[in-house]
């Protein structure tokens, strides 16, 4: 074992630095998203802040930020870039449901955020794969088809863990398990009131997952979520509990 | 493995070379049972020194990684000293061909151990395979070279000249004469017409977990190299190679310089056997330090000193 004066090396080894999981949250708050939806939606996004923090504080090698954007007849990022906890109190308003259902639009802009050169260079030395959570409660109204596809190029977005909630019978569940690249990782919500509920846990679930690097499973990061989501009980309360798993840095 | 030849008269005399390496395993290795899939390799002659580092990957399908690097090591380490021996002549002019023959003779000969133990172990009594998913069990049955994935950056430094193999993420350290660090690019010091330095041997293309590796079928294709001619204006007192758990635990670029300016002076104030004895333990107390709050990864250094 390693003694703790770090010896010659004590200065060097102060300065190591956590690594960096960002959250990118992509949200519908489309017209038909009005009144209970986008009101879940505002509430689950002002709880998130602590359960981030007390996912972090229980991996103290990484730091966990958050980039959010809204979607509807265009694309808006809430934070200027990625957040943290402390800092997205202060960012996140409450969002007001109206217009289309951009999804390809939303996409194509989370090409562009998810690079070293946007939303993921402050801490070019060490990020973790990130995490990103979508919700849309309908019908993608422009094309999504080709900006998927060069989204799907993007390393960042290979390696990400992807998570998507549908919501209400309007929603498109395969072209949600398009973009998760698997039907596993959507989460099908058919009562708006457990929408915050959800959000809370999949956040949880996420970032847990994302910034735990010790590892007896066999499971990738993405099957270990997929496997909570399916074991999801409407009827129980969430429980987040997430096995190891792997350290897939190569 | 110490490799110690007249260090205290390397000062300023070609071809004295003092060279070592250390592979550690990473926290999250130890934690989880695993076992240490860095592997490195250093050695030297009256006119070069040679340096490996090699990162087998470390995704679950990987089942062989730390294999792969051993061969890795052991091949490149073979191939570069009968290339080095054989060699009448490397500059400016040949280095390109002359090091993609190079190169292609370690992938080749990487490939053919790779298979030589595949077929004298098959995935079937390999526990790790059993516990695969199916879809990672198909990817290997149909390729079994990517059970053995592995990064490669060797260096070797000679009195005149240095050169760096490169395939996959790792890093490349130049310590110049003048105490300063840069990497090889920067020493190279070239720019395009837009006045930015040219990327000769980082790739650009590598971000995040995705990286080359000889296990790919165009490795050949990936492999990235530098010649420099270390004349006066590019005087070189060192190369130190690192795995890219070391620079992922640091923040910034500077921070993890500040290690690798530390370990040239570890190994550059010993005086004798005992005391790099002594350096590279206490390299290994600050890497296993290091992995432990920072990157969780198999570590690997490797120096050579003029």
């Amino acid at each position: 074992m390693a003694d703790t004066n770090g010896g010659r090396y004590g200065a060097n080894i102060e300065e190591v630095a956590a690594r960096t999981m960002t959250l990118f949250y992509l949200f519908d708050k489309s017209g038909s998203m009005y009144g209970e939806k986008i009101g879940q939606v505002n509430n689950a996004m002002k709880d998130i802040p602590q359960i981030i923090k007390e996912v972090a504080e229980s991996a103290p090698n990484a730091n966990i930020t958050v980039a959010a954007a809204t979607f509807s007849t265009g694309v808006e990022w809430i934070t200027p870039k990625p957040q943290t906890p402390d800092e997205f109190i202060n960012t996140w308003r409450d969002v007001q449901a109206e217009g289309l259902t951009s999804l390809g639009a939303a996409l194509t802009s989370l090409n562009e955020k998810m690079s070293r050169k946007a939303f993921l260079g402050d801490n070019p030395m060490g990020y973790l794969a990130p995490g990103i959570i979508i919700l849309s409660d309908g019908e993608p109204t422009d094309d999504w088809e080709k900006p998927l596809a060069e989204l799907k190029k993007n390393n960042w977005f290979k390696n990400a863990i992807k998570v998507a909630f549908a919501v209400g019978a309007d929603a498109n569940k395969t072209v949600l398990a398009e973009v998760c690249g698997t039907p596993e990782a959507v989460i099908s919500i058919d009562d708006p009131e457990k929408i915050r509920q959800y959000i809370k846990f999949v956040t949880a679930a996420v970032s847990k997952t994302g910034t735990t690097s010790q590892a007896s499973s066999s499971a990738s990061p993405q099957d270990v979520l997929n496997q909570q989501i399916q074991s999801i009980d409407d009827d129980k309360p969430f429980v987040v509990d997430i096995p190891d798993v792997d350290d897939s840095q190569w | 493995m110490v490799n110690l030849f007249m260090h205290k008269s390397r000062k300023n005399k070609i071809g004295k070379f003092l060279t070592d390496n250390i592979s550690i395993r990473g926290y999250s290795h130890i934690i989880a049972n695993k076992e240490c899939q860095d592997c490195s390799v250093s050695w030297h002659t009256d006119s070069y020194s040679g340096i490996i580092v090699c990162d087998g990957h470390g995704g679950e399908k990987y089942i062989r990684s730390s294999k792969g690097s051993a061969f890795a090591c052991e091949i490149g380490k073979t191939a570069i000293d009968e290339f080095m021996r054989s060699i009448k002549r490397l500059d400016k002019s040949n280095y390109k061909e002359q090091l993609t023959v190079l190169e292609r003779h370690i992938i080749n000969n990487w490939r053919k151990a790779v298979e030589k133990d595949f077929n004298d172990n098959s995935f079937e009594n390999d526990e790790r395979f059993a516990v695969l998913s199916d879809s990672d069990k198909n990817a290997l049955l149909k390729n079994y070279v990517k059970a053995y994935g592995s990064t490669f950056i060797a260096a070797v430094l000679t009195g005149k000249y240095y050169f760096v193999l490169k395939l996959g993420d790792g890093n490349a350290n130049i310590i110049l004469s003048n105490d300063t660090i840069k990497t090889p690019d920067e020493h190279n010091a070239e720019y395009d017409e837009d006045g930015k330095l040219k990327k000769v041997l980082e790739d650009e293309q590598l971000e995040f977990n995705v990286t080359t590796s000889l296990c790919q079928s165009a490795a050949d294709t990936e492999f990235r190299q530098i010649f420099i001619e270390t004349d006066k204006t590019k005087p070189v007192s060192a190369i130190v190679l690192t795995t890219d758990g070391i620079i992922n635990c640091f923040r910034s670029v500077e921070a993890y310089q500040s290690l690798i300016k530390n370990i040239y002076h570890a190994y550059l104030e010993t005086e004798n056997e005992k005391e790099i004895e002594k350096a590279r333990l206490e390299l290994a107390n600050g890497l296993n330090q290091l992995s432990e709050k920072g990157s969780g990864d198999d570590l690997s250094v490797a120096i050579a000193i003029k």
